[in-house]
């Protein structure tokens, strides 16, 4: 009996093995990776460079940013999220995103990235149209129009080959390079919204759109900044970091 | 004979099941976490409990102490062997604080894995799209293959390297301070109660 179980669990293996293997399971060989691969890697060649000469300035408006993350953005995007029910926060949120389709059109044109240009396009009709000014998305349940990584100016520069120059913290806004900032300036020059290239004169209009953009935008970004800030040994350094990391990744892609 | 080939077939399917499908490994890792702060009894732990839960279900799969020697790179040769260890530690607890208090008050996540892409001979990256409540956050995780099975190398958030965005902390720290306060910097970090308490101008 015991000779039995024994014989049928071999002949279970082998036809295991013999299953298995073609299925296509990786064959790794007998290398692999030491440890001493791993710690000796070139890390700083894979993490940008950043020169920051403004760095005393910088720490001295981080200073300032935080504070006001924390004690003014924060328990106002907590406010917020607690007198906007779920439903109506995701359309304001999406009506703002539409509001932005000029820059992240442009964006792409600079690129030469056709397929963004149109992807942004048919967004924008679908939503400002079907989605109802753009409360709704309903081009999101459209295959080819599914939503790509948002373009700008600064990328547009930095695909141009222009590169990032020193980092600048900039108050209220926080990290920027002094490429982004030209590029920020071309992103306000093409949105009908923003100062001082508007196309709508009532300051009224123009103050509502951005005061509306930074609610509907705060509780998102004041979770990634405190979930940056909560493990780091120096938040200016992660940000500044961060910000480069994030930013080289758009470019190159 | 049976016996000893049969041996020998458990012994090659234990080894292989250890580094045989390192996403399943993976996301079981994840899964287990994400159990010990979503799932169910979950408010009656303390925090302290659900760190050192979240701990083991990462490190019965993954030496963490990879990534962050990798984090700390040259720096590392400027710690004694006590200093080592006791940042080791730090650095951990620091994380994991981090990721916890991340988390908590907030609904479970969805997390979807998209195909691993294998680059080079023995390193897999593990994409996957973390849902947070209406925000959806790309998660990378790079995998090598070690002797020990594979490990965890780096975790990419938002395209910002975890292992690099650290090594950048380090090397200013060390441009300026010593072990010492590194250490110091660390504790003060972990009994921080919440970030929220820390009010500057």
């Amino acid at each position: 009996m015991k000779n039995w179980i024994i014989k049928s669990l071999y002949k279970l293996s082998v036809l295991s093995v013999l299953c298995v293997v073609p299925l296509g399971l990786p064959v790794y060989g007998e290398s692999y990776v030491t440890m001493e691969d791993l710690f000796d890697e070139g890390i700083e060649q894979m993490s940008p460079v950043v020169r920051d000469p403004l760095e005393p300035l910088n720490r001295i408006i981080f200073k300032f940013n935080d504070f006001l993350y924390l004690n003014v953005f924060n328990p106002v995007a907590r406010t917020y999220e607690w007198v906007t029910p779920d439903p109506l926060e995701q359309r304001f949120s999406n009506f703002f995103e539409n509001l932005g389709t000029p820059v992240r059109l442009v964006g792409n044109v600079l690129q030469g990235k056709w397929d963004g240009a149109l992807n942004e396009s048919g967004r924008f009709l679908l939503n400002s149209t079907i989605g109802i000014a753009g409360l709704n998305r309903p081009a999101d349940e459209v295959s080819f129009l599914e939503q790509l990584p948002k373009e700008d100016m600064g990328q547009a520069l930095g695909s141009w080959g222009f590169k990032d120059g020193p980092y600048l913290l900039l108050p209220v806004l926080g990290p920027s390079s002094f490429r982004d900032l030209i590029g920020r300036v071309g992103d306000r020059a093409v949105d009908p919204f923003k100062f001082p290239f508007a196309e709508f004169d009532e300051w009224e209009v123009r103050t509502a759109y951005g005061v509306g953009g930074i609610l509907v935008n705060s509780p998102s970004l004041v979770d990634r900044y405190k979930q940056m800030k909560g493990g780091a040994l120096d938040p200016y350094i992660a940000l500044r970091n961060g910000y480069f990391q994030y930013r080289d990744a758009a470019i190159k892609e | 004979m049976y016996k000893v080939i049969l041996v020998g077939l458990i012994i090659l399917f234990g080894s292989a099941s250890a580094s045989a499908d390192p996403v399943e490994e993976l996301r079981g890792s994840v899964a287990e976490a994400v159990e010990v702060l979503f799932g169910e009894g979950c408010d009656a732990k303390s925090v302290e409990l659900k760190r050192d839960e979240v701990r083991a279900a990462f490190e019965k799969n993954y030496n963490m102490d990879i990534i962050i020697r990798r984090a700390i790179g040259r720096n590392w040769r400027r710690l004694t062997e006590d200093e080592q260890t006791r940042v080791l530690e730090l650095i951990k607890a620091v994380v994991l604080k981090a990721y916890i208090d991340g988390m908590e008050g907030r609904a479970r996540p969805e997390i979807s894995y998209g195909v691993a892409v294998q680059q080079g001979e023995h390193r897999l990256e593990v994409p996957s799209v973390v849902t947070l409540e209406d925000r959806k956050v790309s998660l990378k995780y790079k995998l090598a293959r070690m002797e020990s099975g594979w490990e965890l190398y780096d975790l990419v958030a938002e395209e910002i390297s975890l292992v690099s965005n650290y090594r950048q902390q380090f090397d200013d720290h060390f441009r300026r301070g010593n072990a010492a306060e590194l250490i110091e910097k660390l504790e003060g970090l972990l009994n921080h109660e919440k970030l929220d308490h820390k009010v500057t101008l």
